[in-house]
């Protein structure tokens, strides 16, 4: 996806960045170990620890694709899935963090692009982002 | 009841034989056996050649929320007739010829036939676990059927407890072992220039935790099979698609196995794709696991008759004779405290044959010590399927 196209938008419309991951999970140590390995891997990587805080910081701009974990406080996975749809509409890939035995239909809940059974292989981490945004520093060799 | 004898008088006190008993005597006769009956704490129900009610014990009827004179001396049928509310435990009526003292009246002994029924005054399902059989007179010929009920709901809703209990705790160990296994995978892609003994350290640390996830895994499906029959999709499924898919990550996975399909016919059955892909991995799983030197894993997909039949056959160690009728239970190990024992808790063909029968199908296997197993699942194809509705 280009980069380029945020400028496209509408006047008052949160400004698309395609490039960037957000990581919604209520766990720090698994949001830190997410968020680390994508930045490494030359992500923009914004972070909330629930839906609402994930709600906050999409408020004045969308991410190129969002990692959700489902049962979280405050606000959980299936409530941020909606609210979000309701206000942004369905261009921005949800890609949901859940346990094995339910990743699929998780994501079938929430109508995601696709699903991470926990505990997934780093490499399918970066693999599900990387269907969806390209990193910052890679293809630009910086 | 026994038959008189002139040899043996009775003691006194003791209850004579019919023949010889006074009105009197079999009056109390009578009391002593209502007197016992009565007293048993499980329900006890017993009807006539002609299935009319002959005993219905306070247990029983406080199990069924009614009262004893409610059901005695009248036609199982006419009562059936006013409310069955008998089912089975998934929740399909029991037809008047398939009730357990219906079926002991016909000859048949079950144990521990479980059904579902409902307590009429509280309103609430009660689960009871019954033993019925035929009444046989001392020719044989069958005078009656009883059967005894004893309530199990309880100890249902304990063990739906701690299924629950299972899947909760397994599913919150899911978290720290993905950070655990996550950071040994970053640590190995991070840092290119660690010490090889190092990295063989951190490796282990991975798979051990890759181990601990397939373990939470085995548990989950067991306890979720147990709480939810009937919850499979189904759907139209290209099994082959499956081997395919299986065999090809499996040969990505293992290297020093030769994973390779053999045939592979298009196969449309009617499953669950997730569940049958999860049945077919177990089995590649183990065809990798037991054939510790390597070697060829092959796996077929074909069809034979209505149904699709997919192998998985290794040339590893094989499962002994004696073991081989008991792989399939419930925590059963065949290879526990043998020098091929690989890990695991005993579920994986457990679950696995579970789901294959939830879909209609089977699970069947060949094996020989040191030359390897042969696994088969059968499920029906789509079109049979269709045809047979």
């Amino acid at each position: 996806m280009a980069a380029g196209s945020t400028s496209a938008s509408p006047p008052g419309a949160p400004t698309p960045q395609r490039d960037s991951v957000l990581v919604v999970e209520d766990d720090d140590d698994l949001r830190e170990l997410v968020s680390g390995v994508l930045e490494r891997d030359g992500f923009e990587v914004w972070t909330a620890s629930d839906g609402l805080a994930a709600l906050e910081r999409t408020a004045e701009g969308t991410p190129g694709v969002i990692l959700l974990d489902m049962r979280m406080p405050r606000m959980d996975g299936w409530a941020f899935a909606a609210e979000f749809r309701r206000r942004h509409g369905e261009h921005t890939p949800i890609v949901v963090m859940t346990a094995a035995e339910s990743a699929r239909r998780r994501a079938a809940d929430v109508a995601a692009a696709g699903c991470l059974a926990k505990p997934f292989d780093i490499e399918e981490l970066l693999a599900a982002v990387r269907r969806f945004v390209v990193a910052r520093r890679v293809p630009s060799g910086v | 009841m026994q038959a008189p004898t002139s040899t043996a008088s009775p003691q006194p006190g003791a209850p004579r034989t019919p023949t010889e008993a006074s009105p009197e005597d079999l009056r109390r006769m009578v009391r002593e056996f209502h007197a016992l009956v009565d007293s048993i704490t499980d329900g006890v129900f017993a009807v006539d050649a002609s299935a009319r009610i002959t005993v219905a014990n306070p247990a029983f009827a406080r199990r069924l929320g009614v009262r004893p004179e409610e059901f005695v001396g009248r036609l199982l049928s006419d009562v059936i007739g006013e409310s069955n509310s008998a089912r089975y435990p998934d929740g399909r009526a029991l037809r008047y010829d398939e009730l357990p003292v219906v079926r002991a009246l016909r000859g048949e002994v079950l144990r521990d036939f479980e059904k579902l029924t409902l307590n009429r005054s509280t309103g609430r399902d009660v689960r009871v676990r019954v033993n019925a059989s035929p009444i046989r007179d001392d020719d044989g010929e069958i005078i009656g059927a009883v059967e005894i009920l004893r309530d199990v709901t309880e100890l249902m809703e304990l063990e739906t407890a701690k299924d629950e209990f299972i899947r909760v705790a397994a599913h919150e160990l899911q978290t720290p072992v993905t950070i655990i296994k996550g950071y040994a995978q970053e640590i190995l892609r991070t840092m290119r220039d660690l010490p090889e003994e190092k990295k063989r350290m951190i490796d282990a640390i991975s798979r051990a935790t890759d181990r601990l996830a397939r373990l939470f895994r085995d548990v989950v499906d067991m306890s979720q099979l147990q709480l939810k029959r009937g919850s499979l999709a189904v759907e139209r499924v290209a099994m082959n698609d499956i081997v395919e898919r299986i065999a090809e990550s499996a040969a990505r996975g293992s290297g020093t196995h030769r994973v390779r399909v053999t045939r592979l016919e298009p196969a449309v059955v009617r499953g669950d794709p997730e569940r049958l892909e999860q049945v077919l991995r177990t089995l590649v799983d183990n065809a990798i696991r037991y054939s510790p030197e390597g070697g060829d894993v092959e796996i077929e997909c074909v069809i034979s008759g209505d149904d699709a039949i997919a192998t998985v056959t290794d040339h590893g160690v094989g499962i002994p004779s004696d073991r081989q009728g008991r792989i399939f239970e419930r925590f059963y190990r065949a290879h526990t405290d043998t020098s091929h024992d690989f890990g695991g808790i005993g579920v994986g063909l457990c679950v696995a044959r579970l789901l294959v029968r939830e879909m209609g199908g089977d699970m069947w296997f060949e094996s020989e010590v040191e030359h390897g197993s042969r696994f088969h699942v059968s499920v029906a194809t789509w079109r049979a399927d269709a045809t047979a509705r």
